[in-house]
């Protein structure tokens, strides 16, 4: 762990013993415990995004419910636990456990006779790898036109008086909308971190619906994402932009051997026939004509699979590409794009898991030390803040974010490349690609050391970008440092 | 023909029956009357407009409705501008562009109709029209496609609020991927506000397994908000593939079929409804003021009683009010007009200077730098609801005058709509004429609310480039001018170039330019909008004056004619008192005969 995590703690633990009994305590020792559980990462986005099938899909079992129509009323907590277990969690915080049942592999919750909206959110603990290393919090859309479901997540993410619940979010989009940007923008609004992408990543969902389920739908999806990638008002609130097609992902994750016969034997069918039925999803779920499946199998691939992901299947299977269940399980899961959004999230977040959480840590101490009017506690805070590297690297990016570094593009993209913004592989770090051998990676970044020496020690320079160069110059050190002695 | 079709060309023939009567009768003014209810019946133009969120199909639709390449459908690219799309044979385009070089001017010009398409997704265009041979688009129809609301960056949703404050219909798009959302309802009920020819299209219904939970989920919504429209499902993509393949099957169960039959059955057909309620009433109208004097000389001929001097005496005492009051409906137009003017003009005033304080404040508050990427965007759709507001404004008020106007002038013998006289009824739904008999139509029994904008409407006829049906006239002058203004912004942005090239100045003086940007803009978008207020109060007034002084010209020829009459009955001999008497029967029965069979002499 990182000497601003160690720190951290300490100061932690320092603030529990010295908060007593003031209102605030609970709060200070709900941060210290957080401090030792996985990074929270909340998925979020306008309703209808897609964000359970995208949950289902990154825990590889259909645990959360989903419905053609608005869905998911209710905040859902999704942990690593031994044993399966489903909770309910009320207003007051009293928790009562809930009876859950799995019907087609799918996670059914009997709320027995609760309202959504009297409780405030639902804890499902599953024994899952992914879920190991985050929690995930699944959360009802915004805009959605009950307007009770939208408030839902935005209570659950607005950081008035607490500190907020999740370190991270995975926010999806369909297309880039106003609300999501005043969502995000929102995100972001605290006072450590103002507009910070830090803990931020960008999906752009439901991707094989934008290019309308054409084969090369997931092509043009990317360049939309590479698009939105380099647009400054989004890459101000998210880190990266990735597209995924969830039900793909989620079909292929969880796909069974009688899907494979059912597709299989799609493919093996007259092709000019298949082909007719699968111009519309009416034909596919209706037609009588002979093509090997009836019409109520195929209309359940249609529920699990969606158009874009029979026709992609029927492709694979008639090109023989996938000779038994896993091998079109594992082509569907490449071309759904979900791999690219894992690595992401491994990359930006789970890597970065200590400094995200510490920074919500210390968010909390700083508001009880002022709550407490303890100036030794606000003190330490004020230290740990101004010593750790960390910090400072996230004060330079969101200088760069504001505009508020007069340098020129280049200096101004290598800065932010070096930062971490593509991720925190030092080679990638160093401007080049992921792998690259070593001794070339030191090489670079010893460039960049001198290069960001330069500027630090130039005669003209403004303080804010001798400041920040002084930053650069430290990075460029700790990572060569890293490369020498592993 | 449909049945419109017919009561059209009878009216037409009416129209010309009465024309012709009228010269003969020695009335030139109801003979230009009936000329402009045919003119208005004839050249009438109907914009529908497809409206929506972006990416849900919009452009699509429009060139699945015209099997066209008319605008350009992509995964990314979104419609920039309005673009609209009429009839022309051969095919022509024209694009309306805002001057990059930031000086805020925009020009216009002719291109070839290839081009139209790639012109409606550059980001400096304001406008493009598109002519096409279609059949479609042959009885009038304009198709308006517009830019999606709710992508990032707000001139869209001006220029689409500008689109809907002259559409006569409205199609609402969405997709079935998804439930209406809490901001499409709140964009129906506005568009359900504004005009009742509205229909919602769901469109991908070919790729969502679950569009008819979708459309029936959207049913409901709708009905809890209390908009009752219909909903159509269709599919683009199943449409052009049934239009490339010749197929019908596949044209079926793409839905187009159902929503061109709506779009010509409820939208063009309603709005035909009421412009043939307009040629009707102007017909009964002209009819009735041929007809009184006639009747007033038979009264005052008085068969078998010899002549009555009573109705002499009326007849003097009628046309000395008549000039008493003549005027007086002049007299409320002006000073209606001074006073409307002048409240919207205040109105206007007082808001733009609420928003120029309201965004020194928020100035104030923050950096400047930081919050210039949300505030632009901001004080456009500020300043688009405002102007959009006091086109309303403007809009009730003229109503309203319109109504005072046709109280002053109201004279129950003529006026059709007060249900005296001899009238004809139109049957809306059969559209067939009827013989003459009190009027019972649905226009008689419409509120005097929907009278007062027929005949508010009735003073544009002829007098503007563009009739419109059910909405009003002013929306041709309307936004799609004051809209113009916004092309100021580009000095807004020029301005805020120049205060981020000078980071190392203080926070106060980016502060000062900030504010001097936004005041630059606000004073560009008011003088502009003042300038078309001015201009759009005149051209209300002027339709106006032309609308009510026609009318009382009609009113004071006909009691003149009434006195002459009179008084030659008073004159008259036995034998001659019996042949009038016979003449005007025989006239009497030619003028009804109009009405009864208006294709009367067999053409």
């Amino acid at each position: 762990m990182t000497d601003l995590f160690a720190g951290c703690t300490r100061l932690l633990d320092e603030a529990v013993e010295r908060v007593g009994t003031h209102p605030v305590a609970d709060e200070v020792r709900e941060a210290r415990t957080r401090l030792a559980e996985p990074l929270r990462v909340a998925v979020a986005g306008r309703v209808k995004a897609g964000k359970s099938t995208l949950v289902n899909a990154m825990v590889g079992e259909l645990v959360a419910p989903t419905d053609a129509r608005e869905c998911t009323k209710v905040v859902t907590w999704y942990r690593d636990g031994v044993t399966y277990r489903v909770e309910g969690v009320e207003g007051g915080g009293s928790r009562v456990p809930l009876r859950f049942d799995r019907r087609d592999g799918a996670l059914e919750v009997d709320l027995n006779g609760r309202s959504a909206a009297s409780l405030q959110c639902i804890e499902v603990t599953w024994p899952s790898a992914l879920l190991r290393k985050m929690v995930l919090v699944d959360t009802p859309g915004i805009g959605s036109s009950n307007e009770d479901v939208s408030a839902r997540t935005e209570r659950f993410l607005e950081r008035d008086h607490q500190a907020a619940p999740a370190d991270a979010v995975v926010y999806l989009l369909r297309h880039v909308h106003q609300a999501d940007v005043g969502f995000l923008e929102a995100f972001h609004d605290d006072a450590l971190a103002s507009a910070n992408p830090l803990n931020a990543l960008g999906v752009l969902s439901r991707a094989d619906e934008i290019g309308v389920a054409r084969p090369d739908a997931m092509a043009s999806a990317q360049r939309i994402a590479a698009r939105w990638r380099s647009d400054r008002r989004l890459s101000a609130l998210v880190q990266n932009v990735v597209p995924v097609a969830g039900l793909l992902a989620e079909g292929a994750r969880t796909l069974r051997q009688d899907e494979y016969d059912d597709m299989a034997a799609l493919a093996r069918a007259d092709e000019a026939l298949v082909d007719e039925i699968l111009i519309s999803v009416d034909r596919f779920a209706g037609s009588s004509a002979p093509v090997g499946t009836e019409p109520e199998l195929r209309r359940r691939l249609l529920e699990r699979y969606g158009l874009f992901g029979c026709r992609q299947s029927v492709e694979i299977l008639r090109r023989g590409l996938a000779p038994n269940a896993q091998a079109l399980a594992d082509e569907l899961l490449v071309r759904s794009g979900l791999p690219a959004l894992r690595r992401d999230l491994d990359d930006r977040f789970s890597r970065r898991a200590g400094l995200l959480k510490a920074r919500q840590a210390l968010f909390v101490v700083h508001r009880a030390a002022a709550a407490l009017g303890d100036a030794e506690l606000a003190g330490s805070v004020e230290r740990l803040l101004s010593q750790a590297h960390e910090l400072s690297e996230i004060r330079v990016l969101n200088l760069i974010h504001q505009g508020a570094l007069p340098l020129a593009d280049g200096d101004l993209d290598s800065a932010r490349v070096l930062l971490g913004e593509r991720g925190l592989d030092p080679a990638v770090r160093a401007g080049l690609a992921g792998g690259t051998d070593l001794v070339e990676v030191r090489a670079a970044l010893g460039e960049e050391h001198a290069r960001w020496q330069a500027r630090a020690g130039h005669p003209l320079a403004s303080p804010e970008v001798a400041s920040a160069a002084t930053v650069l110059v430290r990075t460029c050190e700790g990572l060569i440092a890293a490369l020498t002695s592993p | 023909m449909t049945e419109h079709e017919r009561a059209t060309a009878e009216l037409l023939s009416v129209l010309d029956d009465l024309g012709r009567l009228a010269q003969v009768h020695d009335r030139p003014e109801l003979a230009e009357s009936a000329a402009a209810a045919r003119r208005r019946l004839t050249s009438a133009v109907f914009r529908v407009a497809l409206v929506g969120e972006f990416k849900k199909g919009k452009t699509s639709l429009v060139n699945g409705l015209l099997n066209a390449h008319a605008g350009v459908v992509d995964d990314d690219l979104a419609t920039a501008a309005p673009m609209e799309i009429c009839f022309a044979d051969p095919p022509r385009a024209h694009v309306w562009q805002v001057d990059p070089g930031g000086t805020g001017t925009t020009t216009d010009a002719e291109i070839p109709p290839g081009e139209a398409a790639a012109a409606s997704v550059e980001g400096t265009t304001v406008r493009v029209r598109l002519g096409l041979p279609r059949p479609l688009l042959e009885t009038g129809l304009v198709l308006v496609d517009t830019p999606g609301v709710g992508g990032i960056g707000s001139a869209a949703a001006v220029a689409t609020a500008s689109t809907l404050s002259d559409a006569h219909a409205v199609i609402f798009v969405t997709d079935t991927s998804q439930e209406l959302t809490a901001a499409e309802l709140d964009a129906l009920a506005d568009a359900a506000r504004r005009t009742t020819r509205l229909v919602v299209v769901e469109t991908k219904i070919d790729l969502h397994p679950h569009w008819r939970t979708i459309v029936d989920a959207d049913a409901e919504h709708l009905a809890s908000r209390g908009i009752d429209v219909p909903i159509l499902a269709v599919s683009n993509h199943l449409r052009h593939l049934a239009l490339a393949r010749g197929d019908h099957d596949l044209n079926r169960e793409s839905g187009f079929p159902d929503l061109v039959k709506s779009i010509r059955a409820s939208m063009i057909a309603s709005a035909r409804s009421i412009m043939i309620d307009d040629a009707a009433a102007a017909a009964r109208r002209i009819h009735a003021h041929l007809r009184h004097p006639l009747g007033r000389e038979l009264e005052a001929l008085s068969e078998g009683a010899g002549p009555d001097p009573q109705v002499l005496a009326t007849a003097r005492r009628e046309v000395a009010e008549l000039r008493e009051r003549a005027g007086s409906w002049a007299q409320i137009l002006s000073d209606g007009m001074v006073d409307l003017t002048g409240q919207v003009d205040l109105h206007l005033r007082d808001g733009f200077r609420t928003l120029v304080a309201e965004a020194e404040a928020t100035i104030d508050d923050a950096d400047p730098d930081q919050i210039w990427d949300e505030l632009e965007p901001a004080l456009h759709r500020r300043v688009a609801e405002l102007l959009d507001q006091n086109l309303m404004d403007l809009r009730t008020g003229a109503t309203d005058l319109a109504a005072r106007l046709a109280e002053a002038i109201h004279d129950r013998d003529f006026d059709p709509a007060a249900g005296a006289g001899v009238l004809v009824s139109i049957d809306e739904s059969s559209g067939a004429v009827a013989s003459p008999a009190l009027d019972r139509s649905p226009a008689a029994e419409r509120s005097a609310g929907a009278r007062v904008q027929q005949a508010f409407r009735a003073g544009y006829g002829g007098a503007m480039p563009i009739m419109v049906v059910g909405g009003m006239a002013l929306g041709v002058v309307g936004m799609g001018t004051l809209v113009m203004p916004l092309a100021g912004v580009a000095g807004a942005t020029a301005g805020r170039r120049a205060f981020r090239d000078e980071r190392e100045r203080s926070l106060r003086q980016r502060r000062h330019q900030a504010k001097v940007a936004v005041k630059q803009y606000v004073d560009d978008v008011a003088f502009r909008a003042g300038n078309e207020h001015k201009a759009a109060g005149r051209r209300v007034q002027r339709g106006l004056r032309d609308h009510f002084g026609a009318r009382a010209k009609e009113i004071a020829r006909t009691h003149q004619q009434v006195l002459q009459r009179a008084e030659a009955a008073a004159d008259a001999g036995e034998q001659e008192r019996r042949r009038r008497i016979a003449a005007l029967h025989q006239e009497i029965a030619r003028l009804d005969a109009v009405l009864v069979s208006p294709t009367g002499d067999d053409r």
